[in-house]
């Protein structure tokens, strides 16, 4: 554990006005836009939005790995007292694997499939912890243990295949783990999976990071995951942060149209009634013109609690 | 009420093959015995796991899939053996919506060669086929001028909207939607969901909605089936089984819901993971993951009784035990 650092009020993961854009022939899309959050030891921050609203690049540009024609061109991503914007591609892949791990949607594209899941587990543990390929072994089994897999010691010598959609998650989780990660990265982790499986690995997800006083960034698009999981939420939409507060507040006080807009699409009261939550398109919140320079400046309208607006909060 | 489609002892198994030479022949039993009525005029929710035979059950009940026992009755028509031939004039009632609007319409084919082949599959052209096709586009949402169109310029709802559209053109007074939300976002979900009813009153249709998705079943069906490892364990109305639920099994599919209100965290853990439908187990198949079983339960199948007016339950135990609903 790194108790030295987390103090309390130091954030771990303190991103500055992060923009990250792509050039390509047809123009410049603007992915991330002005992105300003914090994530703090044991906690966890939820982004939120729809398909394409930026979240995993936000993500993607947290451990460098914006693809190309994608580029970081503003802001700053401060953690352990180094800005990740400015590493160097080798010291940032110490950082990446090692320091902050991530896991996507599909376990599978995370997985090799010509490799037991053992010789994965122990890939990370030799390259990242220096271990020998016994100590790697017994490592590897105690992993997937503490991940709920049950046999963990047949399951080193599985193929991916050969697991459920809900084992594979497991096993990735377990090499998320290897390197007793400070930051998790979650990518709509429970996506891909049944509703009795999901609440399987949240709760696993949630038990590892009470135990490593881990930084949970969790990226998803179900409202339901984040109200039970999330200490903080973030909306985007279209590549900039709308709404940003403490879970409760945005379930109760959401301000921003947009986030007003979702959480109708999923109200309580709808979940028993069996009429369709009427919505016609002119009542949608209108789409930010990706090509606007000018951003609605953040404003703050509570403790902890920002949005994104033109009109003066009252 | 009327009945509009009802299964009658509906089975289905699939062989898998090993290539591994001496081994056995494996069987999957996607469908067993299944008993479901389909009302006039209502959405009938089927939920449950993946890979508990919900699609094959849809697949079952348009005879896009031949069931290998059991009777199949369209209308008060039996359509289990029916011929080809004989079949086509039924299959203009049923239609389907598929999950994946990317797969099910060829991207090679404008919007209005893809409305159009209902009509030409069916051999009949109205004389207002144009007409009827722009009615349809208009219906669903869309412009006529979309029907020069061809699918990849459309975006994953609008190309639902067109996979709809489709199933709208011959009339139908059946679709069977197999998880058509399933790969949208949530404020789109929330579109389709509301066309869907606002299609459902103006055609006066009536939908089967297969789905995983416990809290899109409660916005648009007027009842749910539940669906474990081939066979119906519960059907009740929406707001019955969402209060009140029968079976252990439902009631494990809605405490693992996560609901959207911070305020109700849950603490809630569901037990082991769908067994594989290889090793089918015996007595109820539900038993070895169920937190109520009892002797009885591993030895002996319950079968789906009355419980109340409207509601069916498959659990010895329904009587006595009391579940927890959200």
């Amino acid at each position: 554990m790194h108790a030295d650092h987390s103090i309390a009020t130091d954030p771990l993961l303190q991103i500055e006005d992060l923009s990250t854009f792509f050039f390509t022939s047809s123009g410049i899309i603007k992915a991330v836009r002005n992105l300003s959050m914090t994530l703090h030891a044991g906690q966890t921050t939820a982004l939120v939005g729809e398909s394409g609203c930026g979240k995993s690049m936000t993500a993607l540009s947290i451990l460098g790995l914006v693809p190309k024609p994608g580029r970081i061109v503003d802001g700053h991503i401060w953690f352990d007292k180094r800005d990740l914007t400015l590493l160097a591609p080798e010291q940032l892949r110490r950082v990446r694997g090692n320091q902050i791990a991530m896991i996507f949607q599909d376990p599978m594209t995370a997985l090799n499939p010509v490799f037991t899941i053992g010789a994965q587990i122990e890939e990370v543990l030799v390259l990242h912890q220096g271990l020998n390929k016994k100590e790697a072994r017994a490592k590897a089994a105690e992993l997937l243990h503490q991940v709920g897999m049950p046999n963990p010691q047949e399951r080193l010598d599985s193929f991916p295949h050969q697991l459920s959609g809900g084992m594979r998650q497991r096993a990735t989780i377990a090499m998320a783990l290897a390197c007793d990660p400070q930051i998790l990265i979650a990518d709509e982790p429970t996506t891909a999976l049944d509703v009795t499986i999901q609440a399987q690995i949240m709760h696993l997800l949630h038990t590892q990071q009470l135990q490593r006083q881990m930084g949970l960034l969790l990226i998803s698009h179900d409202l339901g995951v984040v109200a039970q999981h999330a200490d903080q939420i973030a909306l985007m939409y279209a590549g900039m942060i709308v709404e940003q507060a403490d879970t409760f507040s945005i379930f109760d006080r959401p301000h921003h149209p947009y986030t007003r807009h979702l959480l109708s699409c999923v109200s309580a009261d709808s979940a028993t009634s069996t009429a369709a939550a009427p919505h016609s398109q002119a009542q949608w919140p209108p789409r930010f013109r990706p090509h606007t320079s000018e951003l609605p400046p953040m404003q703050q309208i509570g403790a902890q609690h920002w949005v994104r607006t033109w009109e003066v909060p009252a | 009420m009327n009945e509009l489609l009802r299964l009658d002892n509906v089975s289905k198994t699939f062989s898998l093959r090993s290539r591994a030479p001496g081994s056995k022949c494996k069987m999957i039993r996607a469908v067993s015995a299944v008993n479901l009525c389909v009302h006039r005029d209502e959405v009938l929710g089927l939920v449950g796991e993946s890979g508990c035979g919900k699609s094959t059950l849809g697949k079952l009940a348009t005879r896009l899939l031949p069931a290998d026992s059991g009777s199949i009755f369209f209308d008060t028509t039996d359509i289990t053996h029916l011929s080809a031939r004989r079949m086509r004039p039924l299959r203009r009632k049923v239609q389907m919506i598929f999950q994946d609007p990317f797969s099910s319409l060829n991207p090679r084919m404008r919007i209005h060669d893809i409305l159009a082949e209902p009509f030409i599959i069916h051999k009949i052209s109205p004389a207002d086929m144009h007409a009827q096709i722009g009615k349809n586009l208009r219906a669903v949402g869309l412009e006529v001028t979309d029907a020069q169109r061809y699918p990849h310029e459309f975006s994953g709802g609008q190309r639902q909207r067109i996979g709809i559209a489709r199933a709208l053109t011959l009339h139908p007074e059946l679709i069977i939607a197999d998880e058509p939300v399933s790969a949208l976002d949530l404020s789109v979900q929330a579109q389709i969901i509301a066309l869907l009813h606002d299609l459902k009153r103006e055609f006066s249709l009536t939908y089967v909605f297969i789905s995983h998705d416990l809290s899109v079943v409660s916005r648009i069906c007027t009842r749910v089936a539940v669906m474990y490892l081939g066979r119906i364990v519960e059907t009740a109305p929406t707001q019955d089984i969402f209060k009140t639920p029968l079976h252990p099994y439902t009631e494990m599919l809605l405490q693992a819901l996560p609901v959207a209100d911070p305020h109700r965290r849950k603490e809630y853990v569901p037990g082991p993971d769908i067994p594989a439908a290889l090793s089918y187990p015996d007595g109820c198949p539900f038993h070895p993951r169920c937190p109520y079983a009892i002797a009885r339960c591993a030895t002996l199948l319950p079968e789906l009784t009355a419980a109340g007016t409207m509601r069916q339950v498959a659990c010895h135990r329904h009587q006595e035990l009391c579940l927890r609903g959200i």
